[in-house]
């Protein structure tokens, strides 16, 4: 322990040549107890650190079938919510959060989208007017692990993702599980678990040549118009986060218990939109990802099971979920759409199996999932005329003791934005308020927070 | 505005004569009155009486097996000691089978010794066959070229004569059903009734080999629109002049060989609408005239010759006055059968280059089926030795609409042939 | 519809700091109401493709994800000025120059592609360094270097390798990190230190013509006719414009417009149903690409020919795995042009697989996706969003069953006015190509009923997609499209009020010169405007980028 800690400490003054380390600095081992809870010393309060996720499906539910009676703890599972039963005590489910249009047009699988994740309604992503709220949150505690942020989708396109820190600048999707590996351990990845470490000479040499990259900021922007200077002044911040990532790979990481380098992924075969096929590609990143986040390699991320106007389809059907969601007939024997009813417990089963994924992986005294909140939520409520009232909200995760999980939670029309709110106040953005217009709310959904 | 239309209308001008000079391809659907099909395969079509057969007909392990005393019997008959049974049942009989070149078969065969005047990777001629097999201690005039000529051996495929008791176990097909033609216009004894009622059947093959497995397994045709045969080299039929494709009296059909491979679509089905270039071997190009009867094609008898290329089989196969029926389905494709006299020659050499190994691992018997369709065959009666040449046969086929390369062209009947082999 | 307002902003804290440093420092030439502002366009993946291509050759792989494009108003060529990289596409930037490094410095290349290393007369290679360097980035970042730029490097290349032990490796960061710069990935115009105020430098403006033309860096010869001062002379210009329109380079300008201008990179994504169109693979759908950008080079570079005609042609680029797509025999080995006789179902644009699979769904057509498409990339409409008050609860009367073909079930959802308001502009020509399946398949009937293709267009009646392709043969509204989107794409920005002259230019003389579209090009390319800075008003918050394109669907 001692000599690992005098390393590190060489590594920091020496090899950085003085220069701090711009973002926050790794845990350093010495802080840990063995079961990794005693971080509290120094640092106050709390246990290891808190991940944040999005889990995103599309064409939201049908209310009757998902929404619960009962509120409080012990709710009740309608047909739609069956899926999660094992995994129940983890979730709260939060029903009746609006979308406020404010007199905007209400442009069907958007809208209520970019509602959610920037507390304002807008007719396009690329008008939205501010960072979608997982942003926010990566921005106060993505630093000091390897990425800021993880950004996932299944569906095999880079496209699909809701993260954007403005309307110009999407955070693509990393859409393979074999790229989500390569990418988490490939060859740069580092065991946090192993005794030795050797810091390699090519990361200072990288991050000395982008070091002069970033020298030519200053007379960059002065040679170009005031929107340009934004749009390369965030250039340049993303050269300054992968110095920072350089000098992180110059350090030994602090060990993770549970942190196990996997086996390379076998990509799934087969049609990508077909539901089953889906769920078995979301299984595969999903473990990825979790092992992500028990090696510490990001704190956030943003996992997309399908598209807003969900394209899931069974593979030799002429008609996919979305246009199911339009044109199937309601069965009267049983009082609602059955396609559409199966690819919405399709998506409840592919959560359920997301939860009790991520709450296998032990860490400290108790799960990974304890160490994590998570707000999954959807683009619309009933897809079959894009309501945005009352858009499906579910949350996974104790965020290390902070919150309280098994909860169902009326809004009873309050806006949605609120749950952007809470989820920023309790990842530690300094915040009171947030969202525009209707929708601006500076109160928390107290009822989860412990 | 003058020239600006004199400066389009030069355009428009070049660019019509320059398609001038190009005659338009074929509209969507490819040339009026003329449809093509590839065959995903020709299987050996018949039977349907399920009393046909007492039992199936032995393969070799089952004839050997029953020739060994009971506890050996026992213990060779678990498939775990299949490989032991089958080194002990070559040894008994005396099969060989040697290795003409180094590094083929991983090894596991070994060498022949070979005469200084062959030279590698070359094929033996007849003469060089013979001192091979001398040479490596074959019995006198026995040793042939098998497995796609890279081994020489000595089996009861090779030689069925030389095992009569590899017939023991054999049972012809004796039920009153099969699918078939009346191609001699006769309904006797030897004759089958079809699954549709008609009298004067003629299918002596299925008669002869319609009780073992392996045939048996693969007249069924839901397998048959599955699996495709031959997919190399496949079978196209072409049909032109077509005015009406419910009754047509006179149309042209044309059954080739392609040169290029079937391939499957997504869904695991022959690829549909794909263009095929021509095998250029002549004697592969049949032309003869038909007829269309409420969709259904009949064609005028023709010697026709096919190729079966699988796996280690390239046979080249003859038909004697072979003739199509088959039917125009809805959804585009065809499906039916040709019906002829299959040389006993061209058949037998299918069954041969499965080689002695083949015929054991599917439960057939060379000896059996070269034995049967001598006795069964029933057309074309050689004038020297008296025999028949060629049986009465039927191959199904199911097929999907293709294009030919060179669709379209005009062409005469062809002439009947004598029979390659 | 009101248009947006200005949009290009960060999250709250940079938006501020950006606004204020905008203000207060000086830019270059103008008046006190406006400013010439350079225009800064991020490389798309082909621009960056065609970079290292010409630099390194084609057999130096390019692997990796790149940052998606974005598209401002159907066009990636407008987005590149709205866009910028994000940490994970650097990430992305930096993985790939690092592959390139490896390979350029690996035994099969190094000889030909750096050519020098340290050796007696040059011990350390600083001298390699500097001249690897000077070459290189010159043509990485379009102009020369200065010399106190290459010594910077140099230094700090002979640091690296000593830190790694390897001359190579330290010459191999500093080129990894030049592919990273933002010299290299932005196209920044540089204001001509000479001559008229508010034009580009003679290196700025070979790159802009450079990669409007060929869709690639300057050439040898480019470059030389910058740094001679030829370029800044119309002598000059015309001379490199007409090398460069007729150099077979040109066709794969041409494609990179229509691949931009038809959304033709969105193939990549698009999958059908293996069952209900087994003939449809991957390999099928990049063939489909591939045919409909062969027809366009074929009908307006190879015969110079009318763009109008795009849309009535009967020939169409052909390959054999587009056989079966197609229904027709194709035996000539490659590529082929395939001509459809007259009266046949395919003749135009509008009967390609290419833009019929694309708008459509995996198992099914979509005649309002397809719609949509024709009216906002051929037509330069807008569809208007719904208004704030409609009522998605009467999307379908469900007392009807029996609605068997495509335009039934439509015509279903058009009873609504509401939902008409969007759907009668688009699924009245989505509905004439019907003929055309979900693949482009070519058929009749659709679960047995014959298909109607009956609409209008402006008006005008039509009964097919062969008609229709006529009708737009004939409409203006199709050519200025064209016109506008031409513009937009060589500028890399929107319409501004103050363009708009230029754009009644070139809709006279479009026409005038027989609708070629080379000519158009070239026009475009010998405009003085293509080589002025934008002048923006300094009032006016930024420069917008109008952003219209959704990306969600809605059939």
């Amino acid at each position: 322990m001692k000599q690992h800690l005098s390393r590190r400490g060489f590594m920091l003054r020496g090899v950085l040549g003085g220069a701090t380390v711009a973002v926050g600095v790794p845990i350093l081992d010495a802080f840990l107890n063995d079961s990794g809870t005693a971080y509290a010393a120094t640092l106050g309060g709390g246990h290891l650190p808190v991940r944040f996720g999005t889990w995103f499906w599309g064409c939201g539910m049908i209310p009757e079938r998902w929404v619960p009676q009962k509120a409080g703890r012990g709710y009740d599972l309608p047909p739609q919510l069956q899926p999660i039963k094992a995994v129940q005590d983890q979730v709260s489910v939060l029903s009746g959060f609006d979308v406020m249009l404010d007199g905007k047009a209400n442009l069907p699988h958007i809208s209520g989208n970019t509602a959610v994740r920037t507390g304002e309604a807008s007719e396009t992503w690329q008008g939205i007017k501010s960072p979608t709220f997982d942003v926010l949150i990566s921005d106060a505690v993505g630093g000091g692990s390897f990425f800021r942020s993880l950004d996932l989708s299944l569906d095999g396109n880079p496209q699909t993702s809701y993260s954007f820190r403005n309307g110009a600048s999407m955070n693509a999707s990393i859409p393979s599980p074999v790229e989500l590996y390569q990418k988490l351990f490939g060859a740069d990845f580092h065991d946090p678990n192993k005794a030795d470490f050797q810091p390699d000479p090519k990361f200072m040499v990288r991050r000395s040549v982008l070091s002069a990259v970033s020298d030519q900021r200053r007379t960059l922007l002065a040679s170009v118009g005031a929107a340009d200077r934004a749009r390369l002044d965030q250039y340049f911040t993303s050269v300054r986060e992968m110095e920072d990532k350089l000098a992180l790979q110059l350090q030994k990481p602090p060990p993770a218990e549970a942190c196990i380098r996997p086996e390379a992924p076998v990509p799934i075969r087969g049609d990508i939109t077909d539901l089953g096929v889906r769920k078995a590609n979301h299984k595969l990143m999903t473990q990825l990802l979790g092992m992500a986040l028990a090696c510490n390699q990001t704190r956030t991320f943003n996992m997309n099971f399908d598209t807003a106007a969900a394209e899931l389809r069974r593979a030799g059907d002429t008609t996919g979920y979305h246009q199911s969601t339009h044109e199937e007939l309601i069965d009267r024997s049983v009082g609602y759409q059955p396609t559409v009813d199966k690819f919405a417990v399709g998506s409840m089963e592919a959560w359920a199996d997301f939860v009790a994924t991520l709450a296998s992986i032990k860490e400290g005294d108790g799960t990974l999932l304890d160490n994590m909140f998570v707000v999954a939520h959807s683009e619309v409520s009933f897809a079959k005329n894009h309501d945005v009232t009352g858009i499906p909200v579910m949350l996974a995760g104790r965020a290390g003791g902070k919150v309280k999980t098994g909860l169902h939670v009326t809004g009873a029309g309050e806006p949605i934005s609120r749950i952007g709110l809470t989820a920023q106040q309790i990842m530690g953005v300094p915040i009171d308020s947030w969202g525009s217009g209707a929708m601006r709310s500076n109160r928390a959904v107290s009822e989860i927070l412990v | 505005m003058s020239g600006i239309g004199m400066k389009t209308a030069g355009v428009a001008l070049t660019m019509l004569a320059s398609s001038l000079l190009i005659a338009a391809d074929a509209p969507t659907g490819g040339q009026p009155g003329t449809r093509a099909f590839v065959l995903n395969g020709l299987y050996v079509g018949g039977g349907g009486d399920p009393n046909g057969c007492p039992a199936t007909s032995s393969g070799n392990f089952d004839i050997f097996l029953a020739s060994l005393p009971a506890d050996q019997r026992t213990r060779l008959s678990d498939p775990g000691h299949r490989s032991e049974l089958q080194k002990m049942m070559w040894s008994h009989y005396g099969f060989r089978r040697l290795r003409l070149w180094p590094g083929d078969f991983g090894g596991r065969l070994e060498s022949a010794k070979l005469p200084p005047d062959v030279k590698l990777h070359q094929t033996p001629t007849p003469a060089q066959v013979r001192a091979i097999a001398e040479l490596n201690g074959f019995p006198k005039g026995r040793g042939s070229l098998a497995y796609q000529k890279q081994t020489i051996a000595y089996s009861s495929c090779t030689n069925p004569e030389d095992f009569p008791m590899l017939a023991a176990g054999y049972h012809p097909y004796s039920g009153k059903i099969s699918t078939g033609l009346n191609l001699d216009g006769k309904d006797g004894a030897q004759n089958f009734v079809s699954p549709e009622g008609e009298k004067g059947v003629d299918n002596q093959l299925w008669r002869a080999v319609g009780c073992y497995k392996q045939f048996q397994e693969m007249n069924d045709p839901a397998l048959q629109r599955k699996v495709m045969l031959s997919a190399r080299s496949p079978t196209l039929i072409e049909v032109s002049g077509i005015d009406d494709i419910h009754n047509d009296p006179d149309v042209t059909v044309r059954i080739v060989t392609g040169a290029d491979p079937l391939v499957r679509d997504g869904a695991g089905n022959p690829l549909a609408h794909a263009s095929f270039m021509l095998d250029r071997d002549p004697s592969l190009v049949t032309v003869t005239h038909g007829r269309i009867v409420d969709g259904v094609l009949t064609t005028d008898p023709v010697d026709l010759r096919f190729v079966f290329r699988e796996q280690i089989v390239d046979n080249t196969r003859a038909m004697r006055a072979a003739r199509i029926k088959a039917t125009f389905l809805p959804d585009g494709s065809l499906d039916g059968g040709i019906f002829g006299y299959s040389t006993l020659a061209s058949f037998y050499d299918m069954i041969e280059q499965m080689t002695q190994d083949g015929a054991d691992n599917v439960g057939m018997s060379c000896v059996g089926v070269r034995q049967a369709i001598n006795r069964y065959a029933d057309g074309y009666r050689d004038q020297r030795t008296g025999r028949f040449t060629a049986i009465s046969s039927a191959m199904n086929f199911h097929a999907v609409p293709a294009f030919l390369a060179d669709q379209g062209k005009a062409m005469a009947p062809s002439r009947n042939v004598e029979a390659a082999r | 519809m009101s248009r947006l307002g200005p949009l290009l902003v960060l999250g709250a804290a940079a938006c501020v700091a950006a606004l204020s440093v905008g203000f207060s420092s000086a830019t270059f030439g103008g008046t006190d109401t406006n400013v010439a502002v350079p225009s800064v366009r991020r490389l798309t993946e082909a621009q960056y493709r065609s970079s290292i291509d010409d630099l390194f050759g084609s057999d130096v792989e390019v692997v990796g994800r790149f940052e998606p494009d974005m598209r401002v108003d159907g066009l990636a060529a407008v987005g590149a000025s709205a866009v910028s990289i994000t940490p994970g596409g650097l990430e992305q930037y930096h993985a790939i120059a690092r592959h390139i490094a490896e390979q350029v410095f690996d035994p099969a290349h190094r000889d030909k592609l750096v050519g020098c290393a340290p050796g007696p007369d040059d011990a350390d290679g600083a001298n390699c360094a500097a001249s690897f360097i000077g070459r290189v980035g010159s043509k990485l970042f379009r102009r020369p270097l200065g010399l106190a730029q290459i010594r910077a490097a140099t230094v700090q290349t002979l640091a690296s390798a000593k830190q790694l032990g390897s001359f190579d490796a330290g010459l191999g960061a500093m080129l990894t990190g030049m592919l990273t710069s933002p010299g290299f990935l932005f196209r920044v115009d540089t204001p001509a230190q000479s001559g008229p105020s508010g034009a580009i430098d003679a290196y700025s403006k070979a790159t802009r013509l450079s990669f409007l033309l060929w869709n690639a860096p300057p050439d040898e010869k480019l470059t030389t006719a910058a740094g001679s001062g030829a370029l800044d002379t119309p002598a000059g210009l015309q001379a490199q414009v007409d090398r460069m329109v007729a150099s077979p380079r040109f066709a794969g300008g041409v494609r990179a417009f229509f691949t931009d201008f038809l959304q033709l990179g969105d193939i990549d994504n698009l999958s059908k149903d293996a069952l209900i169109y087994p003939a449809f693979s991957t390999s099928v759908a990049e063939a489909t690409r591939e045919q409909t950008l062969r027809t366009i080079t074929d009908l307006l570079v190879e015969h110079k020919g009318d763009y109008r005609d795009l849309f009535t042609t009967h020939r169409f680029a052909m390959t054999r795995a587009l056989g079966p797509i197609y229904d027709v025999p194709v035996t000539r080995p490659g590529w082929s042009i395939y001509e459809f006789p007259a009266g046949d179902p395919r003749e135009g644009l509008l009967t390609q697989a290419s833009l019929l699979a694309l708008h459509s769904h995996p198992g099914r057509t979509s005649p309002t996706l397809r719609g949509k498409a024709i009216r906002e990339t051929l037509l330069c409409e807008k569809i208007p969003s719904p208004p704030a008050n409609v009522n998605f609860a009467v999307v379908q009367d469900v007392n009807n069953p029996t609605l068997k073909t495509t335009r039934q079930r439509l015509e279903a959802h058009l009873d609504d006015e509401e939902c008409a308001s969007c759907h009668k502009a688009t699924d009245g020509l989505g509905l004439g190509l019907e003929k055309f399946d979900g693949a482009g398949q070519f058929r009749r009937t659709e679960h047995d009923m014959p298909i109607d293709v009956t609409g209008k267009f402006d008006k005008a009646p039509f009964d097919g997609a062969g008609n229709l392709g006529r009708l737009f043969h004939d409409s203006p509204k199709v050519s200025q499209c064209l016109v506008k989107t031409a513009w937009r794409y060589a500028n890399g920005r929107n319409i501004e009020p103050s363009d708009q002259a230029q754009i009644d230019r070139l809709n006279q003389s479009f026409p005038a010169n027989g609708y070629r579209f080379i000519d158009l090009m070239r026009t475009i390319a010998l405009d003085p405007a293509f080589y002025a800075l934008q002048r923006v008003s300094r009032s006016a918050p930024e420069r917008t980028a109008r952003a219209a394109t959704e990306r969600g669907t809605h059939s």
